[in-house]
């Protein structure tokens, strides 16, 4: 008896140390430029502008950036709100958006603190040239 | 006569306030609605030794004046007794039924959330809902300076960074906060999509992603709490494998630090 007590203590505390899903957010977690993060809340990936919420709609499957620029790629997709609340409680929202969401590029400068979008890909590619975005900056779905 | 309501608890097992319906703090581990097939009070059935027998001469739950039971336990007007909502209604013997007041005398917590009870409705809430008081959560990681937006302005802050073994830590990790003035905060209604804000407790690893080998630690990570939260608390424990996902609400406000 008390080696199973023992054993569901030891459990439990490597589930409380490792796998809790306080720790997947914080992995989830990166701050980008200019008060912008990328974040998993509720596991949909979004981009948004701390203290202003201000972000770029619909979720987030590639982005880039640097001191000036953030580029992403991302997919969106009109649902109710009862199916949406049921693929974010089931964890699958993500799967479904990528599988059936229309793909949308998106430019946030910080110099005039805009978000451009979202473009179909021959548009960002031009908005691209227009900005001077540097090459540097790219997303495997360009 | 022998289990009259003394104490007036029996008004919540027949029928809980609208609140504990949907929060009713750790009572609804019991899974009332027994789809998990679960009730801490299964053990404390009569056995049928001697019981109700056979006809119908007792109600079923929600049937009549009986309510839908409170944690697998409801008030039978029609024979006067306590019984199991578990097929077969049967009674709680005398013991089951002193437990039973025991336990509804427990603090209920509604409201409350630490990392083993939002464990434990993993595995045996049923995917309902769990709504969080945040008055009773503790925030005193936090402090006026994480919210230099000042007053009404909303932030995104990832507690585990700050304080990994806190509840709010690990349960909800990134949270999204209203500082309201006064130290006070509250979680915000909506997210940076204007959709309803609420946080989830579950374990998606993206497989797709696995396969391709992106995002390599998050999956990792995710995996490993999936197969450690998922697991049986012992291999014929049929009933504590799995478990499932659910979402966290929020109401009322919190307090942080008041260190600048």
């Amino acid at each position: 008896m008390k080696k199973y007590i023992i054993y569901i203590c030891f459990i439990l505390l490597i589930v409380m140390l490792v796998g809790c899903p306080g720790s997947i957010d914080h992995i989830a977690w990166q701050e980008l430029s200019s008060g912008y993060i990328y974040h998993e809340p509720a596991g949909q990936p979004l981009i948004e502008k701390e203290y202003s919420g201000k972000g770029i709609p619909g979720l987030i499957f590639e982005y880039d950036f640097n001191n000036d620029f953030i580029i992403a790629f991302g997919k969106d997709v009109q649902l109710s709100e009862e199916k949406r609340n049921e693929l974010i409680t089931n964890g699958d929202l993500y799967d479904f958006v990528k599988k059936t969401g229309y793909p949308e590029y998106w430019i946030i400068v910080h110099a005039n603190d805009s978000i451009y979008g979202p473009y179909l890909k021959e548009e960002y590619l031009q908005k691209r040239e227009e900005l001077n975005l540097p090459k540097a900056l790219v997303l495997k779905e360009e | 006569m022998k289990y009259t309501d003394l104490s007036g608890f029996i008004v919540q097992a027949e029928d809980p306030p609208e609140m504990q319906v949907l929060n009713p703090g750790w009572l609804k581990y019991a899974d009332p609605t027994h789809l998990n097939n679960y009730s801490p009070f299964d053990f404390l059935e009569s056995g049928g030794g001697g019981g109700g027998g056979g006809g119908s001469t007792y109600g079923k739950p929600g049937e009549g004046e009986n309510g839908p039971g409170l944690a697998g336990v409801y008030y039978d007007h029609v024979s006067g007794t306590y019984r199991s909502t578990a097929p077969g209604n049967p009674e709680l013997s005398r013991a089951g039924v002193t437990e039973y007041f025991h336990y509804l005398m427990q603090p209920q917590g509604g409201g409350d959330v630490n990392i083993l009870s939002a464990y434990w409705h993993y595995k045996f809430g049923g995917g309902t809902d769990y709504y969080v008081d945040i008055s009773k959560v503790d925030w005193t990681m936090l402090s006026e300076k994480d919210f230099p937006g000042g007053v009404g302005s909303i932030r995104n802050i990832n507690i585990f960074n700050i304080k990994p073994l806190s509840t709010t830590g690990a349960v909800f990790g990134d949270i999204r906060l209203q500082y309201l003035g006064n130290n006070q905060i509250k979680v915000a209604e909506t997210n940076v999509n204007g959709e309803p804000y609420f946080d989830t407790y579950n374990y998606n690893i993206r497989w797709n992603e696995v396969m391709n080998g992106e995002n390599l630690k998050r999956n990792i990570v995710t995996g490993f709490g999936w197969v450690l939260t998922n697991m049986p608390w012992h291999p014929l424990l049929f009933n504590t494998y799995g478990g499932k996902s659910y979402k966290f609400f929020f109401y009322g406000t919190g307090t942080i630090g008041g260190g600048q």
